[in-house]
């Protein structure tokens, strides 16, 4: 083991980015790791002394991309600024286990491409909106302090009122603040969990504590927050851990810091139990529940007991206040309507409402619920 | 190799090393009879009276033929391979025993039977090494099975003789407790398992105890599985009577949902029709699907007026809502 961050002891860079700032960055902030050029097409080898790689390359594709829900489930119309792939923490609910196949972490280093592809996306039509993140196949600030990733991103969208960043980590990294953003333009993100599953299930994710630590500092910079709780996990004794982490939220912050908060009950795709099973870990007791498969082809909690869960946490986060502003991460009319009283139609589509609630401050009063079904 | 006659009721025949011994069958009798022994017995001479080394059967039979002697020929150390002569002598029995047995069938519980005897004499590493390579041909997935089988204690030896324990279960039996599968005892006894059925049975009680923090004999003790052995049903009935109440301790919300289901939809459809209700998918949605075969014109029409019954039926806003939590059946 090294005192590298995130474990890297490898750095391997793309000869095409190898002159590029990221490239430039990283090898600073990873001193002790072994630094390597790749030719074009040479692979990355493995990582020295069993620790990870970190691959700075280019990007060929396309940055900017829809959020990949499905037809079935109220999709809450998020795009993707594809910054990297591959995560340093390690969860066992985590859907990045199906995408990639080893622990290589990627981080895109054509920042030049990907500016030019978003400046014509963005600046086409400056009266359309956009709500994008850069935390859907890595986490938005893992990486931060040794790529400077979002930093860069932070300083090009200055120029575009029309978009809204949301940065969705598990770490509390704020060294992204040195960019000195709009405020309003920006959305700091965590997702939590009840404290069991933060302690038994994520591995090298910041303390519950660090994150609402970090999301205190953030509204006191004048941003506001976005909560998410994504896996909710169906374990013995959810109830309490739920209530605790719901009440800790609110002994960092108030009702009004927060733009909205979503809860996804966990889904997989079915063969994940398999993969992890394949590791060596023991099956986590939330992945034996009650389970169905969806229309999505992703195994998902049978529905009374996501209802139960979500009228739960909706009543608890009422209790404190939080009325508006909840919504659900790829669920049916039927739970929206079973826990809310109304589905995302009846909000004016859950897209524009979170669009809505994510650049103004107090959200949409006229679409937001009120009590919660008991 | 000498010959010897020996009189069959000098022998052990009851030795362990003569593991798979049965009762001589009618045609060997009736051979032994009309032809005499045609094959030879073989034997180890030993201070006092030889050991049998193989021919148990024949030995037995002739025991029922007064004065007739078992022709045998003496092994002696010097006939043998090196290795086989250099091992201990209760290795040595059972090695030759298997060897004068060479390409007779081996069912499962003769392979475990085999097993037994050699693990006791010289430790797994017995079985492996002079046992599995005799018993099974190249890439038997067999082979890893028994070993597997032999984890578990001799007492389950006999239901995989009568066929109710399925050699393929031994990794799932092996896996759990001794409480465990002395609490599943009666339901080993009372079914003819197959592996599918087994692995299923198994993987619900398991995971039923984990998510309860409980062991597994206390869902069993409740789920009602073990109250069905004594109530007179047909193997089938019995086996998926055990299957759905393990099942319901697995899944209780989902088979309730089920159950609200079965119930609402018998209520729903007129008596008699062709017409079926399934839920949709996983119940995710508050929707039915209605399903129906028509041979005729006729057929066709009384589904229709079936399927209009159904509509009007007072319970089928209940059964389009059956699974919302806050509407228990
Ligand atoms: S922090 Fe997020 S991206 Fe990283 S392993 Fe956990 S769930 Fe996956």
């Amino acid at each position: 083991m090294t005192a590298a961050p995130w474990d890297i002891t490898l750095l391997a860079v793309d000869a095409a980015v190898a002159g590029s700032a990221m490239a430039l960055r990283a090898a600073a902030a990873l001193p002790e790791a072994k630094q390597m050029v790749l030719a074009p097409g040479e692979a990355s080898p493995e990582a020295p002394e069993g620790g990870r790689a970190l691959h700075v390359k280019a990007h060929k594709g396309r940055f900017l991309r829809p959020c990949p829900a499905t037809r079935h489930y109220r999709c809450c119309g998020y795009q993707i600024v594809h910054i990297g792939e591959n995560c340093p923490m390690d969860c066992s609910y985590c859907i990045l286990r199906a995408y990639f196949r080893d622990r290589t972490l990627t981080a895109f280093a054509n920042t030049g491409d990907m500016f030019e592809e978003l400046g014509r996306t963005f600046g086409r039509d400056r009266s359309r909106l956009f709500r994008v993140g850069t935390g859907q196949f890595a986490d938005s600030l893992a990486l931060e302090p040794i790529t400077g990733h979002t930093r860069e991103i932070l300083g090009f969208l200055k120029g575009f009122d029309n978009v809204v960043l949301e940065l969705k980590s598990k770490t509390a990294d704020l060294s992204w603040l040195e960019a000195d953003p709009r405020p309003d333009r920006v959305l700091p993100a965590w997702s939590l969990n009840a404290p069991e599953i933060v302690a038994g299930q994520e591995r090298g994710t910041a303390s519950l504590e660090a994150r609402l630590a970090a999301a205190r500092t953030c509204v006191a910079a004048g941003f506001r927050v976005c909560l998410h709780f994504d896996p909710v996990c169906f374990f013995p004794g959810w109830e309490a851990g739920y209530a605790a982490v719901v009440d800790m939220i609110f002994d960092h912050l108030r009702p009004a810091d927060i733009a909205y908060m979503s809860l996804g009950s966990f889904r997989c795709l079915p063969e994940l139990p398999g993969r992890l099973a394949a590791e060596g870990r023991e099956l986590p007791l939330y992945m034996l529940g009650e389970f169905t498969l969806g229309a999505d082809g992703k195994k998902r909690l049978v529905r009374p007991l996501r209802v139960r869960q979500f009228r739960f946490m909706a009543g608890r986060l009422a209790r404190h206040g939080f009325t508006r502003g909840l919504y659900f991460c790829m669920e049916s009319d039927e739970v929206w309507r079973e826990v809310l009283g109304r589905t995302a139609r009846d909000l004016g589509g859950l897209s524009a409402h979170l669009l809505d609630a994510a650049r103004n401050r107090g959200g949409a009063p006229s679409c937001s619920w009120t009590t919660p079904k008991p | 190799m000498q010959p010897l006659f020996l009189h069959p009721r000098d022998l052990d025949l009851d030795a362990l090393h003569l593991f798979w011994a049965a009762p001589p069958d009618a045609v060997l009798t009736a051979s032994l009879a009309t032809l005499g022994q045609t094959t030879p017995a073989l034997a180890f001479a030993a201070e006092g009276r030889p050991i049998l080394a193989a021919g148990a059967r024949r030995a037995l039979a002739l025991r029922e033929r007064r004065g007739r002697t078992l022709a045998a020929v003496v092994l002696e150390e010097r006939d043998m391979e090196p290795d086989l002569a250099a091992l201990p002598q209760a290795l040595r029995l059972g090695a030759v025993y298997l060897a004068s047995n060479l390409g007779r069938t081996v069912t499962d519980a003769m392979a475990v039977a085999a097993g037994r005897y050699f693990v006791a004499a010289g430790g797994p590493e017995a079985f492996e090494a002079l046992a599995a390579p005799r018993l099974f041909p190249e890439g038997d997935r067999r082979r890893a099975l028994v070993g597997q089988w032999l984890a578990l204690p001799p007492s389950l030896d006999a239901l995989l003789a009568s066929g109710n324990l399925p050699l393929g279960a031994a990794g799932r039996l092996a896996a759990l407790d001794d409480a465990s599968r002395q609490a599943l005892a009666p339901l080993f006894h009372a079914v003819r398992w197959s592996r599918a059925n087994l692995d299923n049975a198994l993987t619900w009680l398991v995971e039923a105890a984990r998510l309860a923090g409980e062991p597994p004999a206390a869902i069993l003790g409740r789920c009602g599985a073990l109250d069905l052995p004594g109530r007179g049903l047909s193997p089938n009935d019995l086996a998926a009577g055990v299957l759905a109440a393990l099942r319901r301790a697995r899944y209780p919300a989902t088979t309730t949902l089920e159950a609200r289901f079965a119930s609402l939809s018998r209520a729903v459809t007129p008596k008699g029709s062709k017409a079926r209700l399934s839920p949709s998918q996983g119940f995710e949605a508050d929707a039915v699907t209605v399903t129906a075969t028509a041979r005729s014109p006729q057929e066709l029409a009384k589904i229709a007026a079936d399927i209009a019954a159904m509509a009007a039926a007072s319970e089928l806003p209940r059964l389009l809502r059956v699974a919302h939590e806050d509407d228990p059946a």
